[in-house]
Order: C-alpha cells, then structure tokens, then sequence
C-alpha cells in the first residue's frame, strides 16, 4: 500500500465530517433561535446578536478546517 | 493547463508591474491596488456624503447613514458602552473597508484584499492595537497588565493564568484574520473549483449544471461578505468592550 492515495482519501473523509459537525451546530443555534422566538416574537431582535455571532463563529470552524483539507488534497496529495 | 496552477493564479497574490527608482526595486500586486481602490472609493466617497449632515436624508448619505447608525447602535455602543464613540471612526472604517473589499473581490476579473492573509492579519493587528490602547487607557499601564488576572486567582496559579490569558489575547485577534480570510478564500476557490470542473471532465455537457452551481454559490457569498465584514467589527467592538469594562 503506498499510501500516496490515502492523503486524498483522508481530506475527503474529513471534508464530509467537517460538513456534519458545522451543521449540526448551525442548525442547533437556528432551532433555539426559531423556539425563542415562537414564544415571544417581540424577542426576535435581541436573539439575534446571540444567534449570528456563534454561528459565524462555527462557520469559522468549518471553514478553518475545510482549509485543512484543501491543504491536504492540493499540496501534499497535489490532486493527482 | 494545470489545475493547479489556475486556481493558485487566481487566489494568490501576484505582480502587476514593478519598476526601479532611486537604486530600490518597487512592486505593485493584484491586492495592493485593490487596497488602493477599495480606500480610494471610500475616501472619495464618505466625506462627499456626509457633506448633507443634518439634513432629511435621501439617496447616497441615506445609505451611508444606515451602516453608520447600524455600527453605532448595534455594534459599538452595546459592546463598550458610553464612551463607544470615541472608537466609532475605527469600527466604521473596518467596517465599510471589509464590507466593499468583500464585495469588489465578488467582480470577475478582480480580486479580493481580504483574501490575502498579511491584509487580514494587519486588520487583526490594527484590533489588537486597539484593544490594547483603550485597556491602557481606561485602567493605567499597570492596571491593564492587571487586568489579565481575575480577581480570585490563587497566587500560585497566578503567572499561569497570566501567560495563557496573553496567549488568549494574541490566539483570539489571529482567528478573526485567519476567519475572514478562510471565508473569502474558500468561497472563491470552490467558484473556481466548479468552473475547472468544466476543463477537467473535457466537455461542455458539465457546463450548465456547472455555471448553476458558481451562481448558487455567487449568492451566497453575497451574504457572506456582509456577514463577514459584521462578524469582525462585532467581535473587535467585543473584545475592545472587554478590555474597557474588565472591573
């Protein structure tokens, strides 16, 4: 086994769970934020600022490691 | 053509043309004039807008007074409360220069300055500055190195908790660089990725589903660029409030 192959096995595996982590987190922030804001409409403001920053936060995250991955795919593994 | 070579062409900074003078070699890149551009638009236009201060507003000062208002009353004065506005002008520029250099990078053919990371990184050091001048200010030198500690602190952990709350400072104004910059590269590269899909398959029966695919993602990082910009004014007028209040 070579090895060279399993570079661009890994980044793309990696690429899928990055995926499934950020979503799951971005979709739990918008999922309170909905309930929050079903309760009490008038609170939609203030829920806001609590909503977007920690998903901006996430997104971060994710693109942080997706990064990760490119680096991965294009320069050790270099997209053969 | 290398697929590699294309998309590095097209993320990475390049020369545009360089001359030599008075015995020093000077080189002009892609993203120093879009800098150049970027603050060129904004020193032109801003000052001619807010020449109608005071008035009813309409047209042109009516869009800048939203974004005004908007780092005002949503960003600066809720993080640093009642002296905010003395750090207003510094928000605003990060702001509106993230917010259009986000957006000129958007244009076929031009780039984005907020996709080189020395440009994001020297934001992130402008923040850290900032953070700096305004904990120095508002508590003295000597309370500022203080400030590190909370209250609390058993004295044996003390340099401890010292060392890793300066690490934090230095660890978090790096991320915001490296959050913009992750972002806007990113979402170029998978434009790009999508329209080298086209090349690398050999045929035009990719390219509609291809070109559907870079206009979803154009719109989206529409919204990103907006979102971009907001996150880190937010978390500077954050951090910045953080220092101020840490009594």
């Amino acid at each position: 086994m070579q090895g060279a192959g399993l570079v661009g096995l890994g980044s793309g595996l990696g690429a899928g769970i990055i995926l499934l982590g950020a979503a799951y987190g971005i979709s739990r922030l918008t999922s309170a934020g909905l309930d929050g804001t079903a309760r009490q409409p008038e609170a939609a403001d203030n829920l806001w600022r609590a909503i977007i920053v920690p998903a901006a936060l996430v997104e971060g995250l994710g693109i942080i490691a997706l990064g990760v991955c490119y680096f991965l795919a294009f320069i050790v593994f270099q997209g053969r | 053509m290398d697929l590699l070579e294309l998309i590095s062409h097209h993320l990475l900074d390049h020369a545009l043309f360089s001359f030599t003078a008075a015995g020093h070699h000077f080189v002009f890149t892609k993203h120093m004039m879009m800098i150049a551009l970027v603050s060129t638009l904004l020193m032109i236009a801003i000052p001619w807008a807010a020449k109608k201060a005071g008035s009813i507003p309409r047209g042109f000062y009516n869009l800048i007074e939203v974004y005004v208002l908007f780092v005002r009353d949503k960003i600066v004065l809720p993080s640093i409360g009642r002296h905010g506005e003395r750090y207003l002008g510094y928000f605003l520029s990060l702001f509106l220069f993230i917010l259009l250099s986000n957006l000129l990078g958007l244009i076929p053919g031009s780039a984005a300055s907020t996709g080189n990371i020395l440009v994001t990184g020297s934001l992130a050091m402008g923040t850290l500055g900032l953070i700096s001048f305004a904990g120095i200010k508002e508590h003295g030198i000597w309370g500022f190195i203080k400030s590190f500690v909370p209250a609390g602190v058993p004295a044996a952990l003390v340099p401890l908790v010292f060392v890793l709350e300066v690490f934090g400072l230095f660890i978090r104004c790096s991320v915001l660089a490296v959050r913009l910059f992750a972002n806007m590269v990113a979402g170029h590269a998978v434009m790009l990725l999508f329209f080298a899909l086209v090349f690398l398959i050999g045929s035009m029966a990719i390219a509609p589903v291809s070109i559907g695919i870079v206009i979803f993602v154009l719109f989206i990082e529409l919204l990103v660029a907006f979102l971009q910009a907001y996150i880190f004014t937010m978390l500077s007028a954050i951090f910045v409030g953080l220092a101020v209040h840490s009594h």
